[in-house]
């Protein structure tokens, strides 16, 4: 019976799973700021995995020194999708600080693409417009229904986009209207990224984003296939942490034994 | 890590070759301004000095001042977007500031467009700015390799600019002083060659981090016997470690190339990267430019007009392609790395194509990573990190 803990130290949240014997049997997120230190010490004790194995991912990982080890987001996050939904072949993570598009082959990476370099196409693309359109982010399914027509947003650069949006407003246009071409302005900006890697059926999605069904639709619309969405998908990264953290304790133990 | 004892013999030989620029021209010999692509054998013949300006922009900036020197030419009004060499270069004739003391003007200009269209105008920039005649090369685009026509009509300019920096103050270049130089140009190069492919060994003795600092006199001396014997005694301890299984990097894990020029503002901390994750950068597009074949005594003209029209930036996608699939093959690298490099379009042009074509051809994992080889406003490290480290774990090597 051992447990182990994954820790996904990223640059808006904080997340932890701890897992037992090939289980989920507790997850936290906490905000990463002021002090992704603190937060980091903070998701360990609200998920009850202080003491225990942790292995490390995500922007901040090497903050935590307590550390087993530190793997980068990518191979984590292959390693989770392996877990949650095996059969993908192609994983969409839309993060605070980025996004990535990555080939999977049975939990493993094959190829990747990432946007870091620019906020647009990144969830803080949408923190940003949500801001700017008083639509807070639990608000968005209800405001982009199936029946709104989206306006066209630019999709090239956040600052731009921001006073389109704020042209967009004061010309009286429908703020529904505008989050959806929001939305499509996003996911498009994703889909050209996937067109690094190549995108392959079947899709799924991860990332705090993906709770919101009218991103999860505005994405397989951009994609052009269906997308699917695990449980949990803001976790999913470190839960391929904690996977990956179990693997390691129990080749220290093979190695230990010999 | 056992450093290269080369690394020192490299300083004092450049700092000999700045010495030998400076006593030349002092002296009355005249004094050749060329781009890495010209065929300098030619002025070398006619007992010119030549100097390199790319090269120049490249001490500038594995030395730091890169940023400062560019913003000196951005403030003539040059776009940013420009090529950093030509921004680093110019900004040091404005200033006048230079790692090496001071530049030596030059009498006479050498460009050939066979790397790029930028050059092209640096070059004619600097000529306006020293006031002194340019002689231009015009090699034409490779589709598959230079035809015939090709070197017939690249042959007929050399020719002509022979008979030029002989008028220009230089001796006459016949072929036989022609073919001298031209055969201690290949002697240095196939010693190039020999420490380059001694990168294929397990595990791999000299990379491509050691490649692009020992570049400098293949790029900046071919033609001389200084050149000659830098490179065979290179040679001589690159196999003196191959044979004693001597690793560049700690406990190797995973071998890789690169395309495309080094990212001077961050060199160090990259190899430091790269150690740490044991990744051996075991080749490179960029240093092997200069490992040519075909260059034969015989016929030096000729033989010149066909090796210069044929370097790799004067071809298209496709070439890229088979190079660096060849190289991942040779060296048996399972990682390939793309550096789009923000000055150089010439080189960049079209790599999201070639790295997919390169890993179907290959299975070879390849990754994208964006900089800049001499501006540090375009390099982070931060993002090279975000991209290198998953592309290491995608190999299996780990920190
Ligand atoms: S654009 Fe590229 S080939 Fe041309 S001078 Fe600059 S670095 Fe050299």
């Amino acid at each position: 019976m051992t447990r182990v803990a994954g820790l996904d130290i990223g640059s808006t949240a904080t997340k932890c799973v701890m897992m037992e014997d090939g289980r989920v049997i507790a997850s936290v997120v906490v905000p990463s700021m002021p002090d992704m230190r603190v937060a980091a010490e903070r998701a360990l004790r609200e998920c009850g995995a202080e003491g225990i194995p942790v292995l490390t991912t995500g922007y901040g990982r090497a903050l935590y020194e307590a550390r087993l080890a530190q793997v980068s987001e990518i191979t984590a996050l292959a390693a989770g999708v392996g877990f949650v939904a095996p059969v993908a072949a192609t994983v969409v993570d839309i993060g605070g600080q980025d996004s990535k598009v990555v080939r999977v082959e049975a939990g493993k990476v094959v190829d990747f693409a990432m946007n870091d370099r620019c906020a647009a196409g990144t969830g803080r693309f949408l923190e940003v417009m949500s801001r700017v359109l008083h639509i807070p982010f639990e608000e968005f399914d209800a405001v982009a229904c199936d029946e709104v027509e989206p306006l066209p947003v630019t999709s090239t650069c956040t600052v731009f986009a921001e006073s389109e949006v704020v042209g967009l407003l004061s010309a009286r246009h429908p703020p529904a209207r505008i989050l959806k071409g929001v939305l499509t302005s996003v996911c498009g900006r994703v889909a050209s990224l996937g067109r690094q890697v190549g995108v392959k059926a079947p899709v799924v999605a991860t990332g705090g984003t993906m709770y919101s069904q009218a991103v999860v639709r505005a994405l397989s619309n951009a994609l052009g296939v269906p997308v699917a969405v695990p449980a949990a998908p803001q976790f999913v990264t470190a839960t391929g942490a904690a996977l990956l953290c179990a693997r390691r304790v129990a080749a220290d133990v093979a190695a230990a034994a010999v | 890590m056992i450093k290269l004892r080369a690394n020192k013999r490299l300083q004092t030989t450049i700092r000999n070759q700045v010495l030998w620029t400076r006593f030349g021209s002092k002296i009355g010999r005249p004094v050749a301004w060329v781009t890495s692509g010209s065929p300098v054998e030619i002025v070398l013949a006619a007992g010119f000095i030549p100097f390199y300006p790319e090269n120049h922009a490249a001490i500038c900036a594995a030395r730091g001042m890169s940023q400062d020197l560019a913003e000196q030419t951005e403030a003539e009004g040059y776009s940013r977007d420009l090529c950093s060499y030509f921004r680093v270069d110019v900004g040091s004739q404005i200033s006048g500031r230079t790692p090496l003391g001071h530049l030596v003007p030059p009498d006479v200009i050498l460009v050939s467009n066979n790397i790029c269209g930028t050059v092209q105008n640096w070059f004619r920039v600097t000529a306006e700015r020293f006031n002194v005649p340019l002689l231009f090369l015009d090699t034409p685009f490779n589709d598959a390799a230079p035809t015939e026509a090709d070197v017939a009509y690249v042959r007929e300019q050399l020719v002509h600019i022979a008979a030029e920096v002989a008028r220009l103050g230089g001796r006459r270049v016949t072929e036989d002083r022609l073919s001298k130089v031209v055969l201690r140009s290949r002697d240095a190069l196939e010693l190039w060659a020999e420490v380059l492919a001694m990168a294929a060994e397990r595990p791999a003795p000299f990379t491509s981090f050691d490649a692009f600092v020992h570049m400098a006199p293949i790029v900046s001396m071919r033609g001389t016997r200084r050149c000659i014997s830098y490179y065979r005694a290179l040679r001589d301890e690159v196999r003196e470690r191959m044979k004693a299984g001597i690793s560049s990097v700690p406990d190797e894990r995973a071998r890789v190339v690169w395309d495309n020029i080094a990212i001077w503002p961050v060199h160090k901390q990259l190899k430091k990267l790269f150690e740490q994750y044991h990744v051996s950068l075991v080749g490179d597009t960029y240093t092997s430019a200069w490992t040519v074949e075909h260059l034969e005594p015989e016929d030096p003209f000729t033989s010149l007009a066909k090796v210069y029209t044929d370097i790799i930036l004067n071809h298209g996608a496709a070439h890229r392609v088979k190079v660096l699939s060849n190289m991942v093959r040779k060296f048996d690298a399972t990682g390939f790395v793309l550096h789009s490099n923000r000055s150089c379009k010439r080189y960049s042009l079209g790599q999201f194509g070639v790295k997919t074509a390169v890993s179907s051809a290959t299975g070879a994992t390849g990754v994208v990573v964006e900089a800049d080889m001499a501006d540090p406003r375009s390099v982070s490290f931060e993002h090279l990190q975000q991209r290198l480290v998953p592309f290491f774990e995608t190999l299996g090597a780990s920190g």
